[in-house]
């Protein structure tokens, strides 16, 4: 439903490899939040490590000089941050559209009209359950009902507001319950998305994958409350890919459409991409955005279809998907450059499949994001 | 009589909504989480959306500006537009 534009020639560059449309800018890995599901790696960058705000501000002019449209700012916690407004004024002065992606967490009224004020457009607040108890507990903090209080502040600003929630199998049985809380907060925007099992999701995915009826019972509800809202707010889904017939064109095809800032600066292709054996990630302190987008090995890796082998290279669907997610492939065979096991072509996809009828896991306990842990 | 309708509607961006120009007849509509690339005549149209100017205005003013064109024609372009962004909420009719 949203509308999309296809990756274009950038001005700076003769080069024939199109510029990124988006950057996500980790600007931290703290966070006092420790989400059994967080999408951060298992081993986070220390607060020392963190690049500085005149560091941010060049990656932001460079990356809008590379043809970049979107700056993304996450985390981790990005409020977390002294200089959070700066940087977000610093994406504005550099002609990007800013959103921030937080649990809320150390905002306040002072703070987020700060925000405002340096021109944040579009504000993502995270919830985990519409059960206050549960939601803390999958958060590791108690931070539900403050959510719920901040999102009254933030519906009265001049800013888009999204509300963000991870549904998995111990809180799908409430997800009419976690819907109507949401569309309560009066966002634009409401996300559904299915856990994604990378970084700690893995760790946790037994007690995380949903049922197939779960499943199917969010797809019927989800489009039940798309027809209902219509018009009034944008519900988007991200739907299960262990459970899909094709995979998921992860972040848009490798080094295609999106470039992520880790907090130390090291520049990469995805969130998880640090987990694939042999790829080394080149840091902003040492070259430039289009140095890293158009030549460092890490990029180049699996931009193409060079990389891929059978069923992918010979299968028509390899511009559409572009063989998956590489991370997915590797985690789940071993191999980064094989068909993601996720794709039902994929001769593993029986692995993916027995592990969403697996039964549950009762008694496994969390295992909590905590940055002491990595 | 004439068979245009009347649309006094005024349309302005959604919150979170703006354009961000690339040349003379192109534009960039940049919306949470996403982009449209706009160009020529909807590059033109969406310029004029300004939260003031109704539907009626804007229509006029195209076919003021670009006399050589059919004027009915103008008039569905413009309409056809707006509706459509309208439908994936990226524009609201002011109350």
């Amino acid at each position: 439903m949203e509308p999309k534009v296809t990756p274009h020639e950038t001005a700076s560059s003769t080069n024939s490899i199109p510029g990124p449309l988006s950057l996500v800018a980790e600007i931290t890995h703290r966070c006092p939040l420790h989400c059994v599901y967080c999408s951060n790696p298992l081993q986070m960058q220390s607060s020392e490590s963190e690049l500085h705000t005149e560091e941010w501000v060049r990656v932001f002019q460079q990356a809008s000089a590379l043809g970049a449209l979107h700056l993304h700012l996450t985390g981790g916690e990005p409020l977390a941050r002294h200089d959070i407004a700066d940087l977000v004024r610093a994406g504005r002065e550099a002609n990007l559209y800013v959103n921030m992606i937080t649990s809320g967490l150390g905002l306040t009224a002072d703070r987020l009209r700060e925000l405002e004020d340096a021109g944040l457009e579009h504000i993502q607040l995270s919830l985990q359950d519409a059960d206050e108890q549960k939601a803390n507990e999958f958060a590791g903090a108690r931070a539900h009902a403050r959510k719920l209080k901040l999102a009254e502040l933030i519906r009265t600003r001049d800013m888009a507001f999204t509300v963000n929630v991870v549904v998995h199998r111990e809180n799908l049985d409430r997800l009419e319950e976690i819907i109507a809380q949401a569309e309560s907060l009066e966002p634009q925007r409401i996300e559904v998305a299915h856990v994604q099992y990378y970084g700690w999701a893995l760790t946790n995915r037994d007690r995380l994958m949903p049922t197939p009826s779960q499943v199917e019972r969010s797809v019927r509800l989800i489009a039940e409350a798309q027809s209902r809202l219509s018009g009034r707010i944008q519900l988007q889904a991200v739907l299960p890919d262990y459970y899909a017939r094709y995979p998921k064109t992860c972040v848009g095809g490798w080094g295609r459409q999106m470039m992520l800032i880790d907090p130390s600066g090291l520049a990469l292709p995805c969130h998880a991409a640090g987990i694939i054996p042999g790829l080394e990630f080149d840091s902003v302190r040492r070259h430039s955005l289009q140095w890293l987008w158009e030549e460092s090995s890490a990029f180049n890796r699996f931009r193409g279809h060079d990389w891929m082998a059978l069923p992918c290279s010979d299968c028509d669907r390899r511009e559409i998907d572009y063989g998956g997610c590489r991370c997915q492939a590797f985690q789940l065979t071993g191999d980064a450059t094989s068909t993601d096991p996720a794709c039902s072509l994929s001769d593993q996809h029986g692995k993916l499949v027995a592990i969403t009828q697996a039964s549950p896991a009762g008694n496994s306990q969390w295992v909590y994001r905590i940055l002491a842990n990595s | 009589m004439s068979e245009e309708i009347l649309d006094s509607r005024v349309p302005r961006l959604a919150i979170g909504c703006r354009v961000r120009t690339i040349s003379a007849d192109e534009a960039m509509l940049l919306v949470p989480e996403g982009a449209l690339r706009l160009k020529g005549a909807a590059s033109e149209i969406i310029s004029l959306i300004d939260g003031h100017r109704s539907v009626d205005a804007i229509t006029v003013l195209l076919q003021q500006r670009h006399v050589s064109s059919e004027a009915s024609r103008i008039a569905v372009e413009v309409k056809q537009f707006i509706e459509k962004l309208h439908a994936r909420s990226v524009l609201l009719y002011k109350d």
